[in-house]
């Protein structure tokens, strides 16, 4: 009797999950604001991150534990009704949503004109250590910037990468810096008495010029001797540190979503696998405090794209694996133990490409977008599920030959590395585009129109407007159902509009009204000759009179399954 | 509104007008999570209601590696690094202009032997460019200490002088007798050791090598003193197991000379130094080894002979040589490879013997790694062994070996196949300095196959190895 009982109560459990079915969408515009601005009156502390903690928490520590957790990725959480995400101080939506034009992604996010080049521009301290050394200089135009230099080894690919990065980011939604290439003579620099500089050690020591030398010494100078640098305008508001990747800001009331469950973020390693920009670890983010009156609300931004497009490593074989694994990957080690290394990895194959050393093995054979890896397990990128790939994806579809050729100038490269970047820039694009284009619908931006006596449902397809399938190959398929309890009900043929969209005649309900609306849902599904059909772009909709429909909502299931 | 927005276009369309701005909220409310999709939270399926099984279960380990480890190491870490304790700390154990001078800290466990902690000092440029002086101390224990050091000079590219001495004390080493069915059970001896002399090293061709030593050797033994709970060296020989073997009693003061010489068609794995940006790919490990190597003795004092009643200055001569094929399966340093090894001990004096500690031994770093060091000793030994290494880590490789011999009398005198043991193993090792090098290995010594080939040893090896 009592394992009878015990038996029944977990019939009942799992019942309680039974009741799903398809959820539909109330009659409600899209959430296309997610009021993340909303200012208060304590500005959050800065935080300082913790540069070998946060490496071993995240190569070791944090894995170990969300093992141990049982706390699978589910979905991202601020998704909207048409499987988008809202503007909020993490992302806003442009070429993705609005389009743009070749000439305004090249702009990005840099509205003014660059500091008059014949100065003074004073240096108020200076980084000549590391990877990157620079100044933090204030330039004639009274704004602050951050200089950075390119270093002897691989030539313009790091400022350019800076500039060109940003700007993609920028177009795809990110808050990031205005960077931009800029040539000048050093007379024009001052320097600050008061200004300092990090030695080796990391301390703040008086800068002398001994420090300027040294930065001058990675620096490219040109025969005219001017000097190259990429100029990175502060961003607005006061730094308050590194924003994380995972979990919640205690002291900012807007902070309500955990990081690694946001889709911008998930969907961002899209975008670094695309770029090949590994460096994505909380310290290359920054929060600001944007005041407003006595109050303010955080911004949240990515910085130093600089490492993206190939950046070089030592040992060659650490530098081959980027990209491909993390600097200590411990499944692959584990793996490559245990099968002797018999398996070939792409890191065995990678030899730097036809600019050599710029570039060096940034390029297009042996990208898999679903094997990239950044240097080390980033929270938000191993909880991505493919929805949120596939909706980073449909950005990246936005952006044209043109789009990137634009974007690319910007980074005053030398006429054979515009070229190989480009090139690869491209393939890169196609190879991410194929992958995630391929599965889930990439039908989107639903849009309900009046045809003839009744209304029609059209859509874009991605996958075509980007050029990864051809029209003449593509096929497309619908079916619908009424009512709140889904009826069948019969759909015509699709058709192409003149705008290129591709629309299917809504089945008449007969019976919706503005105070009644009777929901819809349409399935559309696109098929490639000689491919797999891909998995339907569900919309919903609600019929208001015989030919005014509401687009409310657009889901996209991994199955064919009909909605119940 | 409703009508305005029916059927509006979403894409490519005009940027919306700015929403207003957000209403202000206190500091310290969290505003509501908004319901993105309108449609409110996910109903709970089977699926979550199950996923709390796992999780109840593995929910112990869960509290420990979150609240136990993974947050309280976390903040220490954080709070370290935020006071810049991790440069401190590298200050505290490096020197010097360039950082030219260090002191790195140690440790080996080998099981099976106590395990050891200890420091390893490094100076670059001590008393003129390329000259390197190294240093290592390391104790297990109370009665178990190892000193080294060594000044290394760079004489001409790629050829090195050095100087060196050692000296060790230890009471667990191991001896299970002579001969290739020497007992399966350790007694423990102490010894103590002390050696100086002038190392030349050169790099020839490819892989190729030259190597000479000349120096002095003071070794002496109590075999009354063990480790672990062990038997005795001495209490064996009172139990008659085995007779004391040459040079216990006594120990042994020679002057030693020796020479490897080791022609290796492999290329180098990579060079010494390579230029900034290089795209260098390590050349592929097949190739062929054949080195051979001699070391001479000769006894600074008298010592005990055999058949005599005399004593006089022992004199011996150790030789062999190892014969090596190598193949690289993909041309990417995974390298199969087969390797033949002879070693033999001869005294070159009537009457003379060999210090036990002298003869021909396998196990600990020779072949058949299964077994600890000087757990076979002999008149002469032979290995055939298969091995195979391949890269795991930018600098690690995994090593897998397979591997029958064993010792024999002089010059090989009853090798028979039934007295071959086996030893195979698997693990990684660190590439590249030889002056800090990492190990793990696990492996097994087995019987001899006229005992039925069991497993007799399980050696598990973790640690920095070797020495300079």
């Amino acid at each position: 009797m009592a394992s009878e009982r015990r038996l029944l109560a977990l019939a009942a459990l799992l019942l309680v999950g039974c009741g799903g079915g398809t959820r539909l969408f109330p009659p409600r515009e899209p959430l296309w604001h997610d009021p993340d601005r909303r200012p208060f009156e304590t500005q959050p502390e800065e935080y300082e991150s913790p540069f070998a903690w946060d490496a071993a928490n995240q190569t070791v520590f944090r894995p170990v534990s969300r093992f141990f957790a049982v706390d699978p990725a589910g979905e991202a959480v601020n998704v909207n009704a048409l499987d988008e995400v809202p503007d909020s101080s993490w992302f806003e939506n442009r070429i993705g949503r609005f389009g743009m034009t070749p000439a305004a992604a090249a702009e990005g996010p840099c509205a003014k004109p660059l500091p008059d080049r014949k100065g003074p521009w004073t240096i108020k301290a200076a980084k000549p250590n590391g990877f990157n050394p620079g100044f933090f200089i204030k330039a004639s135009d009274g704004q602050r910037y951050l200089m950075k230099f390119d270093g002897v080894v691989e030539g313009t690919r790091p400022t350019a990468a800076d500039v060109i990065g940003t700007r993609l980011f920028h177009a795809a939604g990110f808050n990031v810096p205005c960077n931009r290439i800029v040539y000048f003579d050093r007379d024009i620099l001052r320097v600050d008495p008061e200004a300092r500089s990090e030695n080796e050690r990391g301390e703040k020591v008086k800068l002398g010029l001994a420090d300027v030398d040294k930065v001058f010494e990675k620096a490219l100078r040109l025969p005219d001797g001017r000097y190259r640098a990429s100029l990175s305008l502060f961003v607005e508001g006061k730094l308050l540190g590194p924003w994380t990747y995972e979990g919640r800001r205690a002291d900012d009331p807007n902070d309500v979503v955990n990081h690694e469950d946001r889709r911008e973020l998930r969907g961002l390693e899209v975008m670094a696998a695309w770029l090949a920009w590994f460096d994505t670890r909380e310290q290359n983010t920054m929060a600001t405090w944007v005041k407003q009156g006595a109050r303010g609300w955080v911004r949240h931004y990515l910085l130093d794209v600089g490492n993206a497009f190939g950046s070089i490593w030592e040992p060659p074989m650490m530098g081959r694996r980027i990209g491909h694994s993390y600097y200590l990957d411990f499944p692959y080690v584990l793996e490559d133990f245990v099968t002797l290394g018999l398996q070939e990895r792409p890191w065995d194959r990678a030899r730097f490409g036809r600019t050599g050393k710029v570039f060096s093995y940034y390029r297009v054979e042996d990208f898999v977008p679903d094997r990239y890896r950044p240097g080390y397990p980033n929270p938000a990128f191993v909880r991505k599920s493919e929805r949120d790939a596939a909706w980073m994806a449909r950005i990246v579809a936005r952006f044209s030959d043109a789009h990137l050729a634009a974007i690319v100038r910007s980074g005053l490269l030398m006429p054979e590395y515009e070229s190989r970047l480009l090139e690869v820039l491209r393939g890169r694009r196609d190879v991410v585009l194929r992958r995630y284009l391929g599965r889930l619908s990439p039908l989107a931006w639903p849009e309900a129109r009046p045809r003839g006596a009744g209304a029609e449902l059209c859509l874009e397809d991605l996958a075509l407007t980007s050029g990864v399938v051809e029209r003449r190959e593509r096929w497309y398929g619908a079916r619908a159902w009424v009512g709140s309890s889904l009826e069948p009900a019969h759909v015509s043929s699709t058709h192409w509009a003149p705008d290129g969209r591709i629309c299917v005649p809504l089945p008449q309900a007969q019976k919706g009204s503005v105070t009644t609306p009777t929901p819809l849902v349409v399935d559309v599904t696109a098929t490639t000759r000689g491919g797999k059909q891909t998995f339907p772009a569900r919309v919903q909709l609600y019929q208001l009179d015989e030919r005014h429909y509401r687009v409310v909502g657009l889901e996209r299931p991994d199955s064919h399954d009909p909605p119940s | 509104m409703l009508a305005a927005l029916i059927g509006a276009p979403a894409l490519a369309a005009p940027p919306q007008p700015k929403p207003q701005p957000d209403p202000p909220i206190p500091s310290r409310d969290k505003r509501p999570v908004p319901d993105y999709d309108g449609r409110g939270d996910e109903p709970t399926t089977p699926g979550d209601v199950l996923l709390w099984v796992p999780r109840l279960a593995l929910s112990p380990l869960y509290l420990v590696s979150e609240y136990v480890v993974r947050r309280p190491l976390g903040w220490v870490v954080s709070t370290a690094e935020k006071h810049d304790i991790p440069q401190k700390l590298v200050d505290l154990f490096t020197f010097g202009p360039d950082d030219n001078i260090g002191i790195v800290p140690t440790g080996l466990i080998d099981f099976g032997f106590r395990p050891s902690v200890g420091v390893y000092f490094f100076w670059n440029d001590f008393l003129a460019r390329q000259n390197k002086l190294r240093a290592r101390a390391a104790t297990g224990g109370a009665d178990w200490w190892l000193f080294n050091v060594a000044d290394r000079l760079e004489v001409a590219p790629h050829q090195e002088l050095s100087l060196r001495a050692e000296y060790s004390i230890r009471p667990d080493w191991v001896f299970h007798g002579l001969g290739p069915e020497s007992w399966a059970r350790a007694a423990r001896f102490k010894k103590r050791e002390l050696e100086t002399g002038v190392l030349y090293d050169a790099e020839l061709w490819r892989s190729s090598a030259v190597s000479s030593f000349v120096g002095v050797r003071n070794v002496s033994f109590d075999a009354s003193v063990g480790a672990f709970d062990d038997p005795t060296v001495a209490e064996e020989i009172a139990r008659g197991r085995y007779a004391a073997p040459p040079g216990l009693d006594d120990g042994y003061t020679v002057f030693v000379q020796g020479l490897t010489l080791e022609l290796d068609t492999r290329e180098r794995r990579a060079p010494d130094a390579l230029p900034d940006g290089s795209d260098y790919v390590s050349p592929p490990g097949t190739g062929l080894k054949l080195q051979l190597r001699g070391e001479h003795a000769a006894g600074l004092r008298d010592a005990p002979r055999f058949g005599a009643r005399e004593p006089a200055r022992q004199h011996w001569l150790r030789w062999g040589g190892t014969l090596g094929g190598f193949v690289d399966l993909t041309g990417q340093q995974r390298v199969l490879g087969l390797s033949l090894v002879a070693d033999f001990a001869d005294p070159l004096a009537e009457g003379s013997t060999i210090p036990f500690t002298e003869l021909a031994s396998l196990g600990g770093p020779r072949p058949l790694r299964g077994f600890l060091e000087g757990r076979l000793l002999g008149r002469s030994d032979a290995v055939a062994q298969l091995d195979y290494q391949y890269p795991i880590w930018v600098w690690l490789d995994g090593a897998a070996h397979y591997a029958v011999g064993n010792v024999f009398g002089e010059h090989l005198e009853g090798l028979e196949p039934e007295l071959l043991r086996q030893s195979f193993g698997m693990g990684f090792r660190s590439i590249g300095n030889r002056d800090h090098s990492f190990e793990l290995l696990v492996a097994f010594g087995t019987k001899t196959f006229a005992s039925g080939a069991g497993i007799e040893h399980v050696r598990l090896v973790v640690g920095a190895t070797g020495g300079f």
